[in-house]
């Protein structure tokens, strides 16, 4: 308890600093702007935004990528409340009630719960990462290279179990993640690998590229294809009139708030758990346990409070995996890793120990931007409806360049660019073939890593891949993860999980 | 119940074909590197035994397109796709000699070229102020080290 708060109070002193809370301030006003835009997530938001960053120090850089993420969360929930458009899929849920709230006038009430919602959620969350995480990191400490390999295998597999969609073709596209990791120079041995004798690829393929391909550009394609086969008709935007919930509806949503991050601080910890299927389940659960269901869809405040709060304590909790083991549980931490690694910090349990300082002024950051997400965003909803109003045609050339420039002055080269138009591309290819590009994403940043742990167990012992099965972590972790994918084969699991993801 | 084979499932036919084209690729790619033996592994291990996995998973998805239903191929947006691609390579190919202006003006123009509703006078403008503010924030705030104005030298 000592320890925790002390740890928590040097976390204060460094995310109280002038720099770190404008970084925090700017992180999460962006990671809004553009999260409110229709039709770019979280994902893409933070792909987008990541090389405004990279430039600064590593605390920094770190806290306004997470004020990003946490931005574009709320973002999203703005834009689905009020144009019934889900900016992502954690939002559809927010949209059932949320939109009707609004058509009802109370768009406000619906933005200032999910408001409060978020700001609990996300201060239970961060407590709850400055307690399990030191246990956990400790117990991590202990991992070999074995054990590590077995955890990856068990967070690729896990992140696949959880996401929707088929899980042999999501498996697919570890593999292919895991090939495009390997691109490069080989760092044992210095053999170059798949660059096709282009020297750019000799450090292997900027993630930021990759990233910022798949999900914001072939994301913008997809929008602009979705809107030609759609008629003119704009989509009006409620009018938001008072931002104040009655005493009956934060009453009402008490309980609600508290269901939802308790949900949501579970599910962000598993692989692939995230903040979709957690709000998901919050809100089947808040329909389910209701007096009445049927208000549910039309306008039930709980159905927005409950969600959000999931979604927010997942985002939340989802960076335990990150920082206690250097795992990601979904493609949004799979883009911190990648952040850190230019950033020059290995991810993993090391971080807590050697870089104390920007471990916990990351997680008071947490807090803090939380709070300034409640007191800065309500005042500046009017802002954020203007800017739903602004038309496509016009925003989306205006993403364009900005992408570019902030692509192209990551290592100043025209070919990143490239690149990323490459993967624009792929990413297109990938959503009318029915590919889902976010197991690629994890394989893609974990693939190196997975070699080196997997070379090292295997040089430790000899060449022999008993290693795997006989050390306990490591056994127990392959175990879980062929539980993992005999679960998801079972047909009757299966059906199950259409059923959910069909909601 | 047994049929004439008939395909049933488009969409995860070519989806298994992609998978195989870029595991022989890749298997051709790493066929050049040494293997090593697991104890000390070669460069071509890895690579080598995931395109084999990839292949064998293309395998089964390419099957399922003759075993369970599943949607047509979709049809493409070209227009979103040439142009989007077009103008990130016109800003990579343009930025360092042709300066910031620009590059950002004919990005513009090209990306606007994706949706039919644009209107070439506002996408000039569109243009004309993105580039004042980039350059006003890159340049001027940033001090990123991008050239404003072609090179004419």
């Amino acid at each position: 308890m000592e320890a925790l708060v002390s740890n928590l109070a040097l976390g204060f002193s460094v995310a109280a600093t002038l720099n770190n809370l404008t970084f925090c301030l700017i992180g999460a006003l962006l990671g809004t702007l553009i999260g409110v835009l229709p039709g770019i997530g979280p994902l893409a938001t933070v792909a987008m935004l990541l090389p405004i960053t990279f430039n600064l120090p590593p605390d920094g850089a770190l806290i306004m990528l997470a004020g990003i993420y946490y931005g574009a969360q709320y973002g999203g929930s703005t834009t689905a409340v009020l144009l019934n458009v889900p900016g992502e899929s954690s939002s559809v849920v927010t949209a059932l009630d949320g939109h009707q709230m609004a058509r009802q006038g109370r768009a406000g009430a619906a933005l200032a719960i999910a408001a409060i919602g978020s700001f609990f959620a996300g201060c239970a969350a961060t407590v709850g990462i400055a307690v399990i995480g030191p246990p956990l990191a400790s117990v991590a400490q202990q991992f070999g290279a074995a054990e590590y390999f077995s955890l990856m295998l068990f967070g690729l597999i896990g992140a696949v179990v959880l996401a929707s969609g088929s899980v042999i073709k999501a498996v697919s596209m570890i593999v292919l993640g895991l090939l495009l990791g390997l691109v490069g120079q080989d760092v044992t041995s210095g053999a170059s690998r798949f660059t096709f004798g282009l020297p750019e690829l000799s450090d292997g393929i900027g993630f930021v590229a990759v990233a910022m391909g798949l999900f914001g550009l072939a994301e913008i394609m997809t929008n602009l294809e979705r809107s030609q086969n759609r008629s003119e008709g704009h989509e009006t935007v409620m009018p938001v009139h008072s931002l104040m919930p009655t005493k009956a509806d934060l009453l009402t949503c008490i309980a609600p708030i508290l269901r939802g991050t308790a949900i949501g601080s579970f599910l962000g910890i598993l692989p692939g758990g995230g903040s979709v299927l957690a709000s998901f389940s919050a809100y089947t659960l808040e329909k389910k346990i209701a007096k009445d269901p049927s208000r549910f869809g039309k306008g039930a405040i709980e159905g927005v409070a409950s969600p959000e709060s999931a979604n927010n304590a997942a985002a939340q909790a989802s960076f335990i995996p990150l920082l206690t083991l250097g795992i990601p549980s979904n493609p949004v931490m799979a883009l911190m890793i990648g952040a850190m690694t230019i950033q020059g910090i290995t991810p993993g349990p090391q971080v807590m120990t050697k870089q104390p300082a920007l471990f916990w002024g990351m997680i008071a950051s947490m807090w803090l931007g939380n709070l300034m997400l409640v007191i800065i965003n309500l005042p500046l909803v009017g802002i954020w409806v203007q800017l739903l109003k602004v038309p496509y045609r016009l925003l989306f050339p205006a993403i364009i360049v900005f992408c570019s420039i902030g692509i192209y002055s990551l290592n100043n080269s025209p070919v990143d660019v490239l690149f990323t138009a490459l993967f624009g591309l792929l990413g297109y290819l990938f959503v009318k073939l029915g590919f889902e590009a976010a197991p690629l994403l994890l394989g893609f940043i974990l693939g190196p890593m997975m070699e080196e742990n997997l070379r090292r167990a295997l040089q430790i012992s000899r060449g022999n891949l008993v290693t795997f099965v006989e050390r306990p972590i490591s056994l127990g972790l392959l175990l879980a993860t062929v539980v993992l994918l005999v679960i998801v084969i079972l047909p009757s699991v299966r059906r199950g999980r259409e059923e959910v993801f069909q909601e | 119940m047994r049929g004439p084979i008939r395909l049933r499932n488009p969409q995860d036919l070519f989806a298994g074909l992609f998978l195989i084209a870029v595991a022989i690729l890749a298997h051709y790619l790493a066929s050049d590197l040494s293997m090593g033996r697991l104890v000390r592994m070669g460069p071509g291990y890895l690579p080598t035994a995931l395109s084999w996995l990839l292949g064998g998973l293309g395998l089964i998805v390419a099957l399922r397109g003759f075993t369970i239903d599943g949607p047509q191929l979709a049809s493409w947006a070209w227009r979103p796709l040439i142009a989007l691609s077009a103008s990130l390579i016109a800003f990579a190919l343009l930025l360092e000699r042709g300066g910031l202006i620009v590059a950002i003006i004919v990005t513009t123009l090209i990306a606007s070229l994706a949706t039919p509703r644009h209107r070439p006078l506002t996408t000039l403008t569109l243009g004309v102020a993105l580039s004042a503010m980039s350059a006003a924030l890159f340049i001027g705030l940033l001090g990123l080290p991008l050239r404003l104005w072609p090179d004419l030298g």
